[in-house]
């Protein structure tokens, strides 16, 4: 015990904790609980035994005698504060704090106004008058994010905070805005607080908690409100320190990319194509229009839904399709994204979800990161996966560029892209010839055992060396840390999945899981990082043309009678169509209707030309969309919806974990909520649903899915849950298969290669995201973020480029066999030779249109990864 | 518990580790050092460009430039006419102690020191110069004395080599096994000599109990205090009962290397103790069980501050960090460290064979005396017997005044107390017990000026209460804020530099009162 003023308490931790648990009021301004202890600004110094200590970096002791309102302690606050007011110019809470220690700038003067600020980065802004040199900006960008953009330059009192020299834009931030929340007295502010200023009334803001809208990684989010009604703004977004995701860390694109909620661009009116022009129209007139032509339509009709909207609409949504509209013709994005991973590891394993959690990245004593660019795509998670190898663990990457994970790796295997069936065949030969094989696990828990032994036995490194450009001693020496960790967690990204053996690269991703008896326990596992919010919650509720909700088979006559009786309808009992054969249709007029339900086909879709092409020879292209987007352009009704921050519902993240989505602003005005205009528009189709709210959908969901028989939007409070949640009492599932895998053993499949009629020439394009944009770019590029990357950018290493004579900043013209477009030109050596980049984050870059007809064997996911192009001089 | 003591540098160094797995020797401070820029150290070394540039402006002695010694018998024993005499020349930078107090004043130009002849004739050495100082090249070896029976740290440098020529102390590395080393140094109750006297046994015990695949030794030779040229003198003449301290030390923790960190401004002693390394892996005694390497400095005196030293050898800024952890548990790398001062590494041997105390001091007298210079003297001998008996008394011509004992953060003694026994005892935070004595012509006031130009000068900048207050430390001339002020570094501060500025203006404003602060 040791006593706190007089009061005992059990002495445990730092003296500031144990202060803390006794109610004394310690400052400590430099401490921030998400870091590291600096013990720079000397303010928590409290007496004890008649000592002075710091009780930030004190280790609390049995017996001791602990005063923190002694007047030794009050007279050193006292001065303390006025060294302080000496040095830096101290307003608002801080400079409250100090008064109150007695502090007024009397003993040892004010410091000068300098006004030395930088304004050069859009979100966030330093001014040096505040500064204290307390490093919470600096521990937070090491510690939480990894990016070490801060240093103190100077000695003594010429020390001050510095990032490199030139304006902080410039810094190598990744605007993830950890220093900012660090901040403890507005030298670092948000300057989305600048923008919403004059907003701003006392007693007028309010906080939601809800769920992020970009990547799946899931993050919490509080966004802060100003005003009701048709004037309320959202201010500010800051990170939810409790969150499970993401310990009250953010990204650029969570943080800062809100404010196309209420921009000029906003659809608010319903749009019908009437003389070949979109006109505003009423919702009625829209429903009916819809109505009447997919009802004539019957059986030329197709639906794809939205991986960035709620659980609940995307289960009204296929509801409506299967239901109202007759067919099993129903698809979401997974099928250009993760679609491989499901189908791959539900054919391995039995369930197409990640076996995992993200906290065993924690937990994982190696990480090995498959096609996935995770600092940019899935910035939270990359961002814990870089603390995690800051901190040791070893990391292997596989990724045919030298992204940022990579460059801190233990190994980097760079290969050319779409050899991974060839590299990770290689890897597991490793470790199957050198017996680094969990026999045990082997032999309880998969099966197919001696014919894959036999099998990989021809996949030494050697012998792909030359095809996936990957020396084999870096492939030995990755299998060795793979086959000599106890815990190895394996996530991939779209790297693994875009490509023409996608699926099957998944199944063998799951093959050094299993030969490692890496799946089912704490701190292994196989992880998808899921790309979209919610695209694990889209294929859940049954987005997909094989089966419905909880992944019920469609040609499964108990599981479709089951939701017959449920829906009190008939239901289609054939196989629908997937996207790709969805567009083929289109074009050749065997499909009239599709109803596009918030994703543009146009910009992201392959074969731009093609897709285009399709969408025009439709009888109705309709369009639920936030913006008038390329796809919407083509639409014959559009329909003005509601944005993630004005709804409510759930999302599910990669880790399946289902958390709420809640309203922080009204529906812009003439807008609706997604889940409100299916359900209006099933009612035009003559079919009433009942609900009055989400989370009467999600009680619905509970009811036809076993697997989320025990979700209700009561339970979801807090951390949401992790399906399975079988029962009401059922506390969820953060690791699958602990026991077995529900299709019995896990398989070890044999995969030969198939090469990519694109690979073999001179160049291969690869194509993927960057950390300021999203997909499309809709919502970031009206939020503010086009002023840190304002264009798609061809990345090239410098032998290709000086080849064709290009330079950094020059515009080229790329061109497949599908089409050509022109980016400017970034030599970077990230690339390997032979290997470009470029993204598809807006629309005038038209990226896709060199994307061709190359689909995974399995699934039909387009093969973004891999495209044969010739680049030219512009 | 809501955070941990981490070792601040472990992030930056892990990144380094991985994005420069296999960096030449040495490390960022050196390269800096050496003239390689900024973005070349961040490249070589896997360190961010922000951090280099970090680093740069931690250590003033990169710049390589003319630079007039600011120690305090520099200071105040011509110091300003050789300035004024150098600035006629070029530009002057500062360093703030070149260890040649005995032969003051002194300067530095590239790698060689040039100090005068004799204390009495600074103005005629000055004179004496034509377009340079090329006549004062020749600098007289450290003077050396012995008041004591048996002298330990001066055991091997008395003798007729003495001065730069003894041999090899070959004998000190016949070390006894670890376990009687250990019961031998706590027997002989060594304690740190760098100025906190911590009990060597206690450090090496945690270090030997703490478990970990390495384990380092280091040799603290960053003797920025000014008036202090002990851990010089045993480096320069007589590195390998140094080395063998260290050995002894590896031997009982366990440790598998060592480094001997020696500040920029004693580049004759990184020379000297390299060629030694070089002569104790020829023999055998060093190699790979144990083996050493030279690091130098590049100008921070807060560097001689543990934490900060260490941080200094793993090329980042050397800034102080909160124990716990301290760094027998989890220092250099992370990993369990020993740092010892030179001049306590090198009576290390003799304790692991005597098992007795010592019982003396090595003290560097330099100032307004006639012969300055180092001279062991029994612990508790009076400061008036060192000086008179050792020193040979005041210089001719020179009014004692006061004396300044063990540097800038020691103590100050006024001619009255000169009988006071030279004891950690009698004279608590003595540190390292250099001796400089000042005549009358220094007033207080100035003595206080120039221990504020060094407090504000080093501080490192780290905590607020050192930062701000030495800063402010000039300005105050109120008594009662002033020693608020002094209140609030010594409870404050984070390291024992801010905590300790104060102790010798306690002792001018005891003595002259208000007269310190006008």
């Amino acid at each position: 015990m040791i006593t706190v003023d007089g009061k005992a308490i059990e002495a445990r931790g730092t003296l500031l904790d144990v202060c803390r648990a006794a109610g004394a009021d310690v400052p400590a301004m430099c401490k921030d609980d998400r870091l590291s202890v600096g013990g720079h600004c000397r303010s928590c110094m409290i007496e004890v035994d008649g000592r002075m200590v710091a009780a930030c970096s004190t280790p609390a002791r049995d017996g001791a005698d602990v005063r923190t309102t002694s007047e030794r302690v009050v007279a050193y606050r006292r001065d303390l504060g006025e060294l302080m007011l000496s040095e830096s110019r101290l307003q608002g809470r801080v400079g409250q704090r100090l008064a109150a220690w007695g502090a007024d700038g009397s003993r040892y003067g004010v410091a000068p106004k300098t006004d030395r600020r930088d304004t050069s980065h859009p979100f966030i802004r330093f001014d040096a008058d505040a500064c204290i040199l307390c490093r919470r900006c600096l521990r937070a960008c090491e510690e939480l994010q990894g990016q070490f953009v801060y240093a103190i330059e100077g000695r003594g009192a010429d020390a001050h905070l510095a990032w490199g020299g030139g304006p902080f834009a410039e810094s190598g931030c990744v605007s993830c805005g950890a220093c900012v929340t660090a901040c403890p007295t507005g030298a670092l502010t948000n300057r989305d607080l600048e923008r919403s200023a004059h907003l701003t009334r006392p007693g007028d803001a309010h906080v939601t908690r809800t769920t992020c809208g970009y990547c799946g990684v899931g993050c919490q989010l509080d966004a802060h409100v100003v005003g009701t009604g048709e004037s309320a703004r959202i201010t500010h977004v800051e990170g939810a320190p409790e969150s499970p995701v993401n310990h009250g860390h953010l990204c650029v694109k969570g943080r800062f990319s809100h404010g196309f909620t209420r921009h000029p661009d906003r659809l608010t009116t319903p749009l019908v194509r009437r003389d070949g022009v979109l006109q505003s129209a009423t919702w009625d007139e829209a429903f009916a229009a819809i109505a009447e032509v997919f009802a004539r339509n019957k059986g030329k009709v197709a639906g794809l839904s939205s991986s960035r909207c709620t659980n609940e609409e995307n289960y009204l949504f296929q509801k409506l399709v299967r239901g109202a509209f007759g067919t099993n013709d129903v698809d979401c994005c997974a099928r250009v994204c993760h679609g491989p991973s499901a189908a791959g590891m539900r054919l391995s394993l039995g369930t197409g979800a990640a076996t995992n959690s993200l906290a065993d990245i924690e937990q994982s004593d190696l990480l090995f990161v498959t096609g996935s660019n995770t600092t940019e795509a899935h910035p939270v998670t990359g961002a814990r996966i870089r603390q995690a190898a800051l901190r040791g663990t070893p990391l292997v990457v596989i990724d045919p560029r030298r992204i940022e994970l990579a460059a801190i790796a233990d190994v980097h295997l760079q290969n050319r892209p779409g050899t991974n069936v060839p590299l990770l065949n290689s890897i597991a030969h490793v470790l199957v010839e050198e017996r680094m094989v969990d026999e045990d696990f082997v032999a309880a828990r998969a099966e197919g055992w001696d014919e894959y032994r036999a099998f990989v036995r021809a996949w030494a490194p050697e012998r792909t060396e030359a095809e996936t450009g990957v020396p084999a001693h870096q492939v030995r020496r990755a299998a060795h840390l793979l086959g000599r960790s106890r815990r190895p967690m394996l996530c991939h990204g779209l790297g693994v999945t875009e490509h023409l053996q996608g699926s099957e690269a998944v199944m063998l991703l799951v093959n050094l899981a299993l030969l490692r008896g890496a799946i089912g326990r704490d701190g292994v596992g196989v992880n998808p990082l899921r790309g979209q919010n919610n695209v694990q919650g889209a294929a859940d509720m049954g987005c997909q043309p094989d089966s419905t909700t909880g992944y019920a088979p469609v040609d499964d006559p108990a599981a479709r009678e089951r939701f017959e009786r449920a829906w009190g309808r008939p239901l289609p009992t054939n196989v629908g169509r997937r996207l790709p054969q969805m567009l083929a249709d289109a074009r050749s007029g065997a499909l009239k209707c599709l109803f596009v339900f918030g994703e543009d086909v146009v910009q992201t879709d392959p074969d731009t030309t093609r897709t285009r092409a399709a969408l025009e020879n439709l009888e109705m292209l309709v369009v639920q969309e936030l913006f008038l987007s390329e796809t919407a352009k083509l639409a014959h009704v559009v329909l003005p919806a509601a944005s993630f921050y004005e709804k409510d519902g759930t999302f599910t993240n990669g880790e399946r974990r289902i958390q709420r989505v809640r309203a922080a602003l009204p529906p812009l005005d003439g807008t609706r909520p997604d889940w409100r205009i299916l359900c209006d528009l099933m009612a035009a189709c003559g079919w009433p649903q009942p609900f009055e709210t989400p989370a009467d959908v999600m009680d619905e969901i509970a009811r036809v899915n076993p697997a989320f028989a025990g979700v209700s939007f009561a339970r979801l409070e807090g951390d949401g849950l992790q399906w399975p949640v079988p029962a009401a009492d059922h506390p969820g599932t953060p690791i699958l298969h602990r026991e077995s895998f529900p299709r019995g053993k896990g398989k070890l499949s044999c995969v030969e290669f198939v090469s990519s009629p694109e690979r073999g020439g001179a160049l291969t394009l690869t194509t993927g995201r960057i950390l300021e944009h999203y997909n499309c770019g809709t919502m970031t590029r009206r939020s503010g973020l086009d002023a840190l990357a304002s264009e798609d950018l061809l990345e090239m290493h410098a032998v290709d480029a000086d080849a064709r004579g290009l330079a950094d900043g020059d515009r080229a013209v790329v061109t497949s066999a599908h089409g050509s477009t022109t980016l400017h030109v970034r030599v970077s050596d990230r690339m390997a030779p032979g290997t470009v980049f470029t993204t598809f984050h807006f629309p005038d870059s038209r990226t896709n249109l060199l994307v061709g007809e190359v689909r995974d064997r399995l699934s039909d996911c387009p093969e973004y990864k891999v495209i044969a192009v010739e680049i030219a001089k512009a | 518990m809501s955070g941990s003591n981490r070792i601040r540098s472990s992030h930056l160094l892990e990144r380094a580790r991985r994005l420069a797995p296999a960096p030449p020797p040495g490390n960022a401070v050196g390269d800096l050092a050496g003239d390689l820029d900024v973005a070349e150290v961040a490249e070589r070394r896997g360190l961010p460009v922000a951090t280099v540039r970090g680093i740069r402006s931690f250590y003033d002695q990169i710049e390589r430039m003319t630079r007039v010694c600011e120690g305090t018998a520099c200071r105040f024993g011509g110091g300003h006419a050789l300035r004024e005499r150098l600035e006629g020349m070029g530009p002057v930078g500062e360093v703030k102690c070149l260890g040649h107090c005995y032969q003051a004043p002194a300067f530095r130009s590239g790698e060689k020191v040039y100090a005068c002849p004799s204390s009495e004739r600074v103005e005629d050495w000055l004179d004496e110069w034509g377009e340079g100082p090329s006549p004062m090249v020749d600098l007289h070896p450290i003077p050396r004395a012995s008041l004591c029976e048996e002298p330990v740290v001066l055991r091997h440098l008395l003798g007729p080599h003495g001065a730069g020529g003894a041999a090899p102390a070959w004998e000190e590395y016949a070390l006894p096994d670890p376990d009687t080393i250990l019961a031998n140094v706590d027997a002989a109750k060594v304690r740190g000599r760098g100025g906190a006297a911590f009990p060597t046994a206690t450090k090496w015990r945690t270090a030997r109990q703490t478990l970990a695949d390495v384990k380092y030794v280091v040799a603290n030779g960053d003797e920025g205090d000014p008036g202090s040229y002990v851990d010089r003198l045993l480096l320069e003449e007589d590195p390998h009962t140094v080395l063998a301290g260290m050995l002894a030390c590896a031997r009982v923790i366990g440790a598998t290397r060592g480094i001997v960190y020696i500040r920029s401004e004693y580049p004759q002693a990184q020379r000297i103790m390299r060629r030694a390394i070089g002569e104790a892996r020829a023999r055998g005694v060093l190699g790979a069980a144990f083996d050493v390497e030279v690091l130098s400095g590049a100008g921070s005196y807060v560097c001689g501050e543990e934490n900060a030293l260490l941080r200094s050898i793993e090329g980042l800024r050397g800034e102080p960090s909160p124990k716990p952890p301290f760094p027998a548990e989890a220092g250099l790398f992370g990993k369990p460290t020993v740092v010892q001062n030179v001049e306590t590494l090198a009576l290390i041997p003799w304790a692991a064979r005597h098992a007795k105390p010592t019982g003396t001091k090595a003290v560097c007298v330099s100032g307004a005396v006639a012969r300055p210079g180092l001279v062991e003297v029994p612990l508790g001998m009076t400061v008036r017997e060192i000086l008179e008996r050792g020193a040979s008394g005041p210089a001719a011509g020179r009014t004692w005044r006061m004396a300044l004992v063990g540097g800038p953060m020691g103590r100050v003694l006024p001619v009255e107390k000169f009988d006071t026994p030279l004891s950690y005892e009698a004279l608590p935070g003595m540190g390292h017990a250099g001796i400089v004595v000042l005549d009358d012509r220094v007033s207080p006031r100035e003595l206080a000026e120039h221990l504020f130009a060094f407090a504000r000068g080093e501080s490192c900048g780290n905590c607020t209460p050192c930062r701000v207050g030495t800063s402010r430390l000039a300005q105050v001339r109120d008594r009662a804020t002033f020693e608020r002020l002094l209140t609030t570094m010594e409870e404050g501060s984070l390291c024992g530099f801010g905590s300790t500025v104060p102790k010798p203006l306690r002792d001018l404003l005891a003595v002259w009162g208000e007269e310190v602060l006008r």
